[in-house]
């Protein structure tokens, strides 16, 4: 009979599972994680919310405009986080050692950090505001959703979350080459997230290019969202931007995906 | 007392020697400053002033919330990680008082960070983002014992969060929510002038505007005279008041804790 841990699938749902059971096992606990999680992502909302009241617009932007924006960036790190948790983490699984352990077992290793971990309270909060905001803004904005532009939505989605997860792959992968990997990842990545949220052309241009070609978040929300909303100040960006969301997604983590395979001969254990 | 200033001026060595971090720490404040300046000002778009408040008010505003925010950190889960790995049983012998000796450390954190972020920092902004001079040079002054005051309510508050770990299970989510009331409430995010003014009498009543907003009033100038002597006495009548819950909350809680053998 074939040994059923021989399907990947099914051994990702047993994993799953387990994680699942270990994140739930104190209920109360858990639902006060999820609900502080999602507050914490709610501030900067709450914010620019407020704000607005005084304010007509930003950047030619109004309230449910920018709301759209913001729940791209939550939604898929909502699905990013169920699958990359154990990347976010990848320095403490060097740390004490048990990627060590995983480089024992038969089965691959990339699958392994993946499978291992999912930070479910993150998966909950960021998703579950990501889920409310776009409920809130999607009817409100100018978008004439049918079956083409639901699609490109869906394929964006995807798109973001291959992005975020590639740029998650490539700080794990430095923390092979330099001690504290997560500081450059601190600084980088998660200082310049606070604000993708917002349009990314009311910023000074050395902080556009940051966010469409080093840190790419713009592709993550703001030309989605454009090729929905065309607003005016799309016309300062090659117009090649609005389409090509997910191809950026696969070919990122495409790329991210070959230099693993390059770096790993290169890891040293701590020891620990 | 020499042991807590002892223990001030250790932490303060310890930190020296993380180079790295702190010109990082100085990077990242700056980017945060820049970023948020970038955002006020789409918002003010042509507009000169809104509301009689002009982006150079709002950009000082976040020049010194922002800054002090990067700097005023404290760990709440302290007394909670104390208990877990049993080290609360030692300290509880030691002839030291606990919450002063948690309170010199985070001095000693403090202080530094405030010589190594927040003044570097805050010239950086001077010289390229442009921050508004104090009104007068006793404005400084004043404004610079409203910060010592604003970190004693910010450190009492928190301190009523480390006290909840003889209760809760992980003190976590209450200081993750702690801060997204302070975020929110305290201007340091969103300058308090543009609260609704149904939420800022609301906000009166509470400690959060004595955190940040305070000294950056009494440094545009906002309050002078005598209100600056009305405002240090709400922000001293807010420590007392938290410090004495947390006070309360210690006293009890020390009592629940059962310590078995090794």
């Amino acid at each position: 009979m074939k040994d059923p841990s021989d399907n990947p699938l099914w051994m990702y749902f047993f994993y799953s599972h387990n994680t699942m059971k270990s994140w739930f096992q104190y209920r109360v606990d858990a639902i006060l994680r999820s609900l502080a999680v999602f507050l914490r992502e709610a501030t900067g909302i709450i914010v620019i919310y407020i704000t607005l009241t005084k304010f007509d617009d930003i950047g030619g932007w109004n309230i449910d405009e920018l709301l759209f924006l913001f729940s791209l960036i939550f939604i898929t790190y909502g699905i990013l986080i169920i699958f990359f948790t154990g990347l976010r983490d990848f320095e403490n699984i060097i740390y004490d050692g048990s990627f060590d352990r995983l480089i024992l077992r038969p089965r691959g290793l990339l699958f392994q950090v993946i499978a291992s971990n999912s930070d479910w309270f993150a998966a909950i909060g960021h998703g579950g505001l990501g889920i409310v905001l776009f409920i809130y803004s999607a009817g409100r904005v100018n978008i004439h959703w049918n079956t083409i532009t639901i699609l490109y939505y869906l394929a964006a989605v995807l798109g973001g979350v291959l992005i975020q997860g590639a740029m998650f792959l490539v700080f794990a992968i430095l923390s092979f080459f330099i001690v504290k990997a997560s500081k450059a990842q601190e600084l980088i990545y998660w200082n310049m997230r606070k604000f993708s949220g917002y349009p990314i052309s009311i910023f000074p241009k050395f902080v556009q290019y940051m966010m469409m070609y080093v840190v790419p978040f713009a592709f993550v929300n703001y030309f989605p969202a454009q090729y929905l909303l065309r607003k005016d100040d799309m016309h300062q960006y090659p117009e090649i931007y609005l389409y090509i969301t997910p191809l950026i997604g696969i070919a990122m983590y495409f790329i991210a995906y070959l230099f693993w395979r390059y770096s790993i001969k290169f890891y040293k254990s701590t020891g620990t | 007392m020499s042991t807590y200033l002892l223990c001030i001026k250790t932490v303060f060595r310890k930190n020296v020697v993380f180079r790295v971090d702190y010109i990082l720490g100085i990077i990242s404040t700056c980017l945060q400053i820049f970023i948020s300046c970038a955002i006020w000002k789409a918002l003010y778009g042509k507009h000169v002033e809104i509301n009689g408040i002009s982006l150079a008010m709002v950009t000082t505003n976040f020049v010194i919330g922002l800054g002090l925010t990067n700097a005023f950190r404290v760990d709440d889960s302290v007394i909670q990680r104390k208990l877990r790995d049993g080290s609360f049983a030692n300290e509880l012998l030691k002839p030291i008082n606990i919450r002063a000796y948690i309170l010199a450390e985070n001095l000693g954190d403090i202080l530094f960070r405030i010589l190594t972020n927040f003044l570097p920092s805050f010239i950086i902004a001077v010289i390229f983002i442009g921050v508004l001079p104090p009104v007068d040079a006793m404005a400084v002054c004043y404004s610079m014992i409203s910060v010592v005051l604003g970190f004693g309510v910010f450190w009492a508050l928190s301190s009523i969060i480390q006290m909840t770990a003889f209760w809760v299970m992980n003190v976590w989510s209450l200081s993750t929510i702690k801060n997204v009331f302070v975020n929110v409430l305290a201007g340091a995010l969103l300058p308090l002038w543009f609260m609704p003014s149904s939420i800022m009498k609301i906000i009166k009543f509470t400690p959060f505007d004595s955190i940040y907003f305070t000294p950056v009033q009494i440094y545009l100038g906002e309050l002078s005279g005598g209100d600056v002597w009305v405002y240090y006495g709400r922000q001293a009548l807010w420590i007392v008041l938290l410090y004495s819950v947390s006070t309360v909350l210690w006293v009890f809680g020390r009592r629940r804790i059962v310590i078995q053998g090794g």
